[in-house]
């Protein structure tokens, strides 16, 4: 029996009294046409005042026909909007709270590849372009020709185990408990679920100073978006760290701006470019000579296509790392293979339990699986300066 | 799906435009709005809707034939019905926590052979939909609803705006509004608006700023904190995860009644609470009620003596527990519930039975009694929100904190949790005051004032927006 001929006793509720739930409200309710255009209304008047905030939002979406639809849509929205200033209690609140405020005009994620750090570049004492050129060694098939230890991570554990031995740092001065070693540990989300961890394992030593900071969805990819080499910079003048960690690439494997074309991920002019983009970086944070910096790699992924494109990341900092020889690139990939040789959530511990070290996203480190690869870079980092002075942690 | 997107407000004025104009053929309208819950759900995988219509094909078919049977093949149908049910959660949510700790048992006991784990994607509102499946089929069982059409029952248990995350709505609920076609001269605009922008309200600016500026970071490294900071981490919490949750019931709720339907209330309040047991007559009322009626009262309720009550108790609050996920901590925060709600009870019969009086006057007596509620309730929320039990025990033991002062707890930060808690004790007609004022205005003040609101939130809020808490589950 279908419900519109159910009984009575069926409209009351299960529980007898329980009352019947009615959506009509016949004392102060609106015809349904006056709720569209009222709400319509209302969403036409949120969009005319935040339409530089959805063309911005448009803007910084990964390059394809999403976000050219996106453009198409909003541009001329925001156009009218700034045209009557409408635009303009937005943007007093924006400064009011204290937020920076962008003109979409000067997003212009299309610009010359020069333009990732340019503008902070001769602030750090750096060139400002970078191109493969410039850096003979990070052309990665060249790498490989010549013989160079660029990781293979899915070829062998053997393999992969190569990348950690990639480069020889200058010694650093032994902190000690009154001369701490001043550590910055920066990136993306990833550091999100271990750099907390990682500031405390290293407080713990008694020689490490430790700082970290993330920012969500962030790479190096999309510098319109998150402009990583400016806050570098920033954060290196502040702080003076005498090392840094750096981990990117989660959000990276998407197409990228190479003089005003868009270069597909993956493509010669992309590896071209994301590889001058990641050697930038790395002379940014070594232009001090006391300064090191270790690199992470990223860890095996659950989805097979992403940890292709990870692993082709890895071979990308490898082989930057390999060429500058303060900059320590870690392979993190064995360290999170599952019993099968694989991605897997549950890896087992030294004491062969199987322990939960990744979230249910298949990309992000749990919390002992951020402790794992805290005390990995930590020794890693005890490779590389005297931390004997300090406690283990 | 998310709902506080760009996209989600361009489906739904679709949705709701499409809506109206159906209503009235119910043939046509039924198919529409099922596909339009089957878009809004397959936006995070086309998986997950295959899920979604095996479980409704599965819970009709039984439903149909538990309606047709005598009582001996419906009680049979009606088993089969609720072990596909949880046959269909056991493999998605909690296989891996079984084989994991099976095999970690095995390995102390130096047994090689580990049980394999399956991994599998957690389909979004599994543990919703699923258990209005079940209430469905039970409450055919019963005798208490009877059989609905296929194309009803499928727009019903996939019916977008409580599909994810509640409330859990029942059938015979549900169904009457399915029949009766609201009226659309009668739309409760001013009342569904409000719940929609106080719901964004509470998501968008509360829950992320909280999460962000406090919980995140105290509870990822609690020994950097000095205790009065952990300590309000974890107050901050209790008000975040309710600004989560309650403010995505409050916007299906809102966005139900735009359809023309009336959902169930999910929240009333509960950090108003004295007691733990009025907790939970308040928090995510839809679950409680569904333990009650299909846990605790087939369990023997109270009616089998003091021992079986108990136990009941206890069980109902683990089973409430392992509903949320498949951790130890999810038990322990059901445990720590269960353990309480069985002294709270025992402290009632005695007072009953020997006739005691209160030890405090009533105004002290109640203070007291809410101070206590509301921190066994955080004390459960440390372990719902930690990653493990070592982490949870870590945060409990940075409350003795002295040093380690890391500078989170800012005065707005401390103005929003404790505000926020204050709002609990907002009389409710003060908002049905507000409903009346925006419903007293005209079209273009009513939108105005939905368009301002929806700006003032998008500006304060963070950039990005955060899934919900419960989704996980």
């Amino acid at each position: 029996m279908s419900a519109s001929s159910a009984p009575a006793d069926h409209r009351t509720g299960p529980f007898g009294g329980q009352p019947r739930l009615d959506a009509t409200d016949r004392r102060s309710g609106v015809a349904a046409g006056r709720v569209l255009v009222a709400g319509a209304f209302g969403l036409v008047l949120a969009i005319a005042l935040n339409a530089q905030q959805l063309l911005r939002e448009a803007q910084q979406k990964p390059f394809g026909y999403g976000r050219d639809a996106s453009i198409a849509v909003w541009e001329p929205v925001e156009g009218a909007s700034s045209a009557v200033g409408l635009h303009l209690p937005r943007l007093w609140a924006d400064e009011a709270l204290g937020r920076e405020v962008l003109d979409p005009g000067e997003v212009d994620p299309y610009g010359p590849a020069g333009r990732f750090g340019s503008g902070i570049a001769a602030e750090a004492g750096e060139p400002a372009e970078h191109s493969p050129d410039a850096h003979p060694g990070i052309v990665v098939a060249e790498a490989s020709d010549e013989g160079t230890a660029v990781g293979t991570p899915e070829t062998s554990p053997a393999a992969e185990s190569a990348t950690d031995d990639i480069g020889e740092p200058a010694p650093v001065v032994a902190p000690t408990p009154d001369n701490p070693l001043r550590l910055a540990v920066i990136g993306d989300s990833m550091v999100r679920f271990f750099g907390d961890t990682m500031v405390s394992l290293a407080d713990q030593t008694g020689v490490i100073d430790a700082a970290t900071e993330h920012q969500l969805s962030s790479g190096l990819t999309r510098p319109d978006f998150y402009d990583w080499p400016a806050r570098i910079v920033e954060v290196l003048a502040a702080d003076d760290p005498d090392a840094v960690v750096l981990m990117y690439g989660g959000n990276d494997a998407q197409a990228l701006a190479v003089d005003g074309q868009i270069a597909r991920p993956f493509s010669d002019a992309w590896v071209g470019e994301y590889s001058s983009r990641v050697a930038h970086m790395m002379d940014l944070v070594t232009t001090d000579p006391d300064r090191i910096l270790i690199w992470v790699g990223q860890p095996i992924m659950r989805d097979p296509d992403f940890d292709h494109k990870m692993v082709e990341l890895n071979k990308i900092y490898a082989a930057e790392a390999a060429a500058r020889e303060r900059v320590r690139y870690v392979d993190t990939r064995h360290l999170f293979r599952g019993p099968g040789g694989g991605y897997s959530r549950y890896v087992l511990d030294e004491a062969g339990q199987r322990t939960d070290v990744r979230l249910t996203d298949g990309v992000h480190l749990s919390t002992i699986g951020g402790q794992w690869l805290s005390r990995l870079l930590l020794d890693k980092l005890g490779e590389m300066v005297d931390l004997s002075s300090g406690a283990a942690p | 799906m998310l709902f506080p997107t760009f996209v989600f407000g361009a489906f739904f004025v679709v949705v709701f435009v499409v809506n109206w104009l159906t209503r009235p053929h119910p043939a046509l309208w039924k198919p529409l709005m099922l596909a339009a819950s089957i878009v809004f759900y397959g936006w995070w995988s086309w998986r997950f809707v295959l899920l979604l219509l095996a479980t409704i094909v599965i819970n009709w078919v039984v439903g149909h034939y538990a309606a047709m049977g005598s009582d001996q093949g419906r009680r049979w149908w009606i088993r089969a019905g609720v072990a596909a049910n949880l046959g269909i959660l056991g493999v998605f949510k909690y296989w891996d926590f079984f084989a994991v700790e099976m095999s970690n048992l095995l390995e102390s006991l130096g047994i090689s052979g580990a049980l394999p784990v399956l991994e599998y994607t957690l389909p979004v509102g599994i543990s919703f939909y699923t258990f209005q499946a079940m209430s469905y089929i039970i409450d055919i069982g019963r005798g208490h609803i009877r059989e609905m059409a296929p194309l009803d029952f499928a727009v019903y248990l996939s019916f977008f705006p409580q599909l994810v995350a509640g409330p859990i709505v029942r059938a015979a609920e549900m169904a009457p509004q399915l029949a009766a076609r609201s009226d659309p001269r009668y739309v409760p605009a001013a009342e569904a608006f409000g719940l929609i922008l106080n719901g964004l309200f509470k998501k968008v600016v509360i829950s992320s700023f909280l999460a962000s500026e406090i919980v995140d970071g105290v509870f990822a490294d609690p020994s950097a904190h000095s205790g009065p900071e952990v300590a309000l981490a974890v107050y901050a919490y209790a008000v975040q995860i309710y600004a989560d949750f309650s403010g995505y019931t409050d916007i299906a709720i809102g966005v139900a009644l735009l359809l023309g339907f009336r959902f169930p209330r999910n929240f009333d309040n509960p950090y108003r609470a004295l007691t733990l047991q009025d907790f939970w007559r308040r928090w995510h009322m839809t679950l409680s009620r569904w333990l009650r009626d299909y846990l605790y009262v087939p369990l023997g309720g109270n009616r089998r003596g003091r021992a079986a009550t108990y136990r009941n108790l206890m069980l109902v609050m683990l089973l409430g527990g392992l509903w949320h996920g498949s951790t130890w901590n999810f038990v322990i925060w059901g445990g720590i519930h269960g353990v309480v709600l069985a002294v709270e009870r025992l402290l009632r019969e005695h007072r009953e039975r020997t006739g005691m009086r209160p030890l405090l006057p009533s105004g002290i007596g109640e203070t007291v009694r809410w101070l206590v509620t509301f921190h066994v309730v955080c004390l459960a929320w440390v372990f719902f929100r930690s990653e493990s039990l070592s982490a949870a025990m870590e945060m409990l033991g940075a409350l003795a904190n002295l040093g380690n002062d890391a500078g989170t707890a800012t005065p707005l930060v401390i103005a929003v949790t404790f505000g926020a808690l204050a709002f609990q004790f907002v009389p409710s007609d003060w908002f049905e005051q507000l409903h009346v004022g925006f419903a007293s205005l005209g079209w273009v003040s009513q939108g105005a004032v939905v368009g301002l609101s929806l700006v003032a939130i998008d500006v304060l809020g963070p950039t990005g927006v955060a899934p919900f808490i419960y989704f996980q589950f």
